[in-house]
């Protein structure tokens, strides 16, 4: 004699609704005074999730990003098990990809800089650090421009800047910096991912 | 390859440990504790019986679970042993209910009560209405034997969502309920890279499931796929879908780092069931301990 599947459907149906702790005479003043102390204490947070891409790549590793959704920051990014391509998992490079958020403590916000033979740093705004950089490139650039090379052959370049990448630039950023450093007319131009 | 998983003493060591750790869930633990135990100790001892059928793969891939193919139980199946093991846990973990198992136990011990034909076999439909009848004939109140019925459904079902689970080896499943049972998930493992399981709530099965996808209503929008979570604990969450208002209790675990039991896993996020019930949220599937009927009227007690 086997069940039938009609029965079984009915009978799945009639206990699945389960048992209230409270018939069962189960004193739940901790459990509950806990979760009230949870509330009390602001300790619950929600979050959304969305599916992102890493932006560092052509792989395109997929990722998915938690929001808190009472102050709308990224509060964690992990890799989206369910990416055809990457299945989850990322390089050393996606996997810190949260450090690239407002959350990272360590996150420079302002402007460092270092004067020659310096043992100190000093603050400064976008300003002078932008005026900065555009006077030393602007220099060295009219001083050491290279039309010809030594055959004649007309090559248009700057042997003495290179430009060297930051591992958290992302695709997009990384083809905007080449073409700008290469209408400089920079040779040197590397990138920390490739190391 | 099935991750390993807790039993047998270290199973019962992690019990102690998670009264120990989380002290608001002693009260649980010692209730439900004997029924994890007895449960996981009646599976081990039980002989494993190879699934003689076949599974129809296409009425499996259009989402038919074996349950709803095939009949899952048989009257050769380990009612009795089942029986007694779950009676006896019932009585260890809830002494009030201690004498109505006795009762249920004497009919096992006795063979005088035909358990799986009256409940397993029987033909009234309305399996509810016949709780109530065969509980006053037994001489238990009905809360008794649906609690025991309950348990003992989920032990016969685990056995088979066991014995049945090679057949399901290779196979593409791609539901949020059961493909053994087709019951809804009790508890959802983030494992190895994210990946999500789903723990079946009635038969105990696994399967992977996307993470952005509400299992109950397989809505897909990740607008309304959220996680409830408590701050510095994000590795225990309570996924909540804005569409049905179902959630499904979340933790990140990795097996072949340290074994686990998905019973401890939901019951050591218990706290997460009581406030997403007080939201207003339904869980997926009802667990054995779950089962706040109104979070507000516990919270006054």
């Amino acid at each position: 004699m086997n069940i039938t599947r009609r029965r079984f459907l009915s009978m799945s149906g009639a206990i699945g609704s389960g048992v209230a702790l409270s018939s069962l005479g189960l004193d739940l003043t901790a459990l509950t005074a806990h979760a009230a102390g949870l509330g009390k204490m602001d300790r619950i947070r929600t979050a959304k999730q969305t599916i992102s891409i890493c932006c560092y790549c052509s792989v395109g590793c997929g990722l998915i990003c938690s929001t808190d959704r009472l102050t709308g920051k990224i509060i964690n990014i992990e890799g989206d098990p369910d990416h055809p391509i990457s299945e989850g998992s990322l390089c050393s490079k996606g996997a810190g990809i949260f450090g690239l958020t407002e959350a990272n403590p360590k996150r420079l916000r302002k402007v460092l800089y270092r004067a020659p033979k310096s043992d100190k740093w000093e603050e400064k705004d976008w300003n002078w650090t932008l005026q900065r950089i555009a006077r030393l490139i602007k220099d060295t650039r009219d001083a050491d421009y290279i039309v010809k090379n030594d055959k004649g052959e007309l090559v248009n370049r700057v042997e003495t800047i290179a430009h060297y990448g930051s591992s958290n630039i992302g695709n997009e950023e990384c083809w905007t910096l080449s073409v700008a450093l290469r209408a400089l007319g920079l040779v040197n131009i590397d990138h920390q991912a490739r190391v | 390859m099935a991750p390993p998983t807790l039993g047998g003493e270290d199973l019962a060591l992690e019990l102690e440990k998670l009264a120990t750790t989380r002290p608001h869930l002693q009260t649980l633990v010692k209730a439900f504790g004997p029924l994890i135990l007895e449960k996981a100790q009646w599976l081990a001892d039980t002989a494993v019986d190879r699934p003689t059928v076949a599974i129809d793969r296409e009425r499996l891939a259009a989402g038919i679970a074996v349950g709803q193919q095939l009949s899952l139980f048989a009257v050769s199946d380990p009612w009795g042993s089942a029986g007694w093991s779950v009676a006896k846990a019932i009585t260890e973990g809830f002494p009030s209910l201690g004498g109505d198992m006795e009762i249920i136990l004497r009919c096992f011990t006795e063979g005088n009560y035909d358990f799986f034909g009256q409940f397993f076999a029987g033909d009234d439909d309305d399996a509810e209405r016949q709780f109530d009848r065969q509980a006053g004939e037994l001489g238990v109140t009905p809360m008794s034997l649906h609690f025991f019925l309950r348990s003992l459904h989920h032990t016969m079902l685990a056995k088979k969502s066991r014995d049945l689970a090679p057949l399901l080896e290779g196979l593409s499943w791609k539901k949020g309920y059961c493909p053994i049972c087709a019951a809804l998930p009790y508890v959802a493992i983030l494992g190895e890279n994210g990946q999500r399981s789903l723990h079946c709530a009635d038969c105990g099965h696994s399967w992977p499931f996307p993470r952005l996808t509400c299992p109950s209503c397989e809505h897909e929008d990740p607008q309304n796929s959220n996680l409830l979570f408590i701050d510095e604990c994000k590795e225990e969450a309570a996924f909540f879908c804005e569409k049905c208002h179902g959630y499904l209790l979340t933790a990140t675990r990795s097996a072949h780092i340290a074994p686990f039991h998905p019973d401890l896993v939901a019951l050591g996020m218990v706290h997460l069931d009581l406030i997403m019930q007080e939201k207003g949220y339904s869980p997926m599937a009802r667990s054995e301990w779950n089962g706040f009927d109104k979070a507000g009227e516990a919270q006054q007690e």
